[in-house]
């Protein structure tokens, strides 16, 4: 099945291979593309041998180490997620082991992990204006802190970031709030004394504070408390 | 243990789940990839969202790297070119980033000096061996294509040329290309 540009152009689908690999095929003919593409283990091995000589052009780039916030946000993202997992896939490692199982179970209860959603520390996040509300939780049997919006939001083009202030040290971010809801997991060495800490949410142009520090647009704030 | 090959088995143990290894994994190919997310993109903000999105799809994907024909740090720089790309066009659809030709224009397509060849991997060496058997404007374009999302459209344009005959000229080049690299 060639299309007429195949027979027009010189070439056929071992150009198309190249030109798709370098991402100069027309976006009209890429379905048509990887559908040979299934079908054909040469052309896969081609894709493969081009995509192999091309990832070289970015060999003369300088490598630049992303900040710190970047991890973090992703580690959010990923582990966040896995931490909303159903609560046996919490509990399975844990339950290897016949033996030890029984013991175990007394260690799960006692660590609160068969209520994974219990809020252990939570804070009410607002501003005297009332514009903006938000809820944190922080469970610490997993180590995450949900936070989630209740009312307003960041303006067009701007993103809400979540802070920790420590009453002495500089202020941590800890995650841009793109979501209704955002999981954060916290390094361990936050978890330990998280109890009244301080929160606070600014507002900072789209890929977050440029400083690492939060800009003056102060829009919410809250302390972490038992309740 | 290579590097490639440590990739590798780091990628194996983060599609089962292992968050030591997704550490292992982002320390040890992190830079590389912000460093190609930042050129292609110009813009730290854009390039860390870039970052979020591929290693975000690693660890929900990982597991489709098995089986893949190219090495594991080429499948790396492959999704981080592609999202790079990817968002540097919806950023230009936006109006809110110029077209490539403007970006080349400012930052020419880095092409390695003679002197610099010996320092590539062979692969690395090979191509930029055979690209200099091309005409020199047409290699440039294979570069700015990859490195710069340029499209035909874009390469006819500063060029001067239509773009049913550069299209036609350049699967030669390719055509070419190929052949040089085979031998």
């Amino acid at each position: 099945m060639k299309t007429p540009l195949d027979r027009d152009l010189p070439g056929g689908w071992e150009a198309g291979a190249a030109e798709y690999s370098l991402g100069l095929m027309p976006k009209e003919e890429i379905a048509g593309f990887e559908s040979q593409l299934v079908a054909e283990p040469d052309l896969q091995q081609d894709v493969a041998a081009w995509a192999e000589y091309f990832a070289c052009f970015t060999d003369l780039i300088p490598e630049e180490t992303p900040p710190p916030q970047v991890l973090r946000r992703i580690e959010g993202k990923v582990f966040g997620a896995v931490e909303k997992a159903p609560v046996w896939q919490q509990v399975l490692p844990y339950l290897v082991g016949a033996v030890v199982g029984v013991v175990l179970a007394w260690g799960v209860f006692a660590s609160g992990l068969l209520e994974p959603d219990r809020p252990v520390l939570s804070a009410d996040l607002s501003a005297a204006d009332g514009a903006l509300t938000l809820d944190a939780r922080f469970d610490t049997a997993t180590g995450v802190l949900t936070v989630a919006r209740r009312t307003g939001a960041a303006a067009d083009g701007r993103v809400l970031e979540l802070w920790l202030m420590p009453d002495d040290g500089a202020p941590m971010s800890l995650a841009l709030l793109r979501s209704a809801e955002t999981l954060v997991a916290l390094p361990p060495e936050v978890v330990r004394d998280l109890s009244g800490a301080r929160l606070l949410v600014s507002e900072e142009p789209a890929g977050g504070a440029p400083q690492g520090a939060p800009s003056d647009g102060l829009r919410a704030e809250g302390r972490l408390t038992t309740r | 243990m290579t590097a490639q090959e440590e990739i590798e088995a780091l990628l194996a143990r983060v599609s089962s789940g292992d968050r030591t290894a997704f550490r292992k994994l982002y320390a040890a190919t992190s830079a590389k990839l912000y460093g190609i997310a930042l050129r292609i993109l110009r813009d730290e903000a854009l390039a860390q969202e870039v970052m979020e999105e591929v290693f975000t799809g690693v660890w929900e994907r990982a597991a489709q790297y098995r089986g893949a024909l190219a090495s594991p740090l080429t499948w790396l720089v492959t999704i981080t070119r592609d999202a790079s790309i990817a968002r540097l066009g919806a950023e230009r659809a936006a109006g809110r980033m110029t077209g490539p030709v403007e970006i080349t224009e400012r930052l020419y397509a880095p092409r390695p000096e003679v002197k610099e060849l010996e320092g590539l991997r062979e692969e690395a060496r090979a191509l930029e061996t055979c690209l200099r058997e091309l005409p020199r404007a047409r290699a440039d374009m294979l570069r700015q294509a990859y490195l710069y999302g340029a499209t035909y459209a874009d390469l006819a344009r500063s060029a001067g040329a239509s773009q049913d005959s550069l299209r036609a000229t350049l699967r030669g080049d390719l055509l070419a290309l190929r052949d040089c690299l085979s031998r």
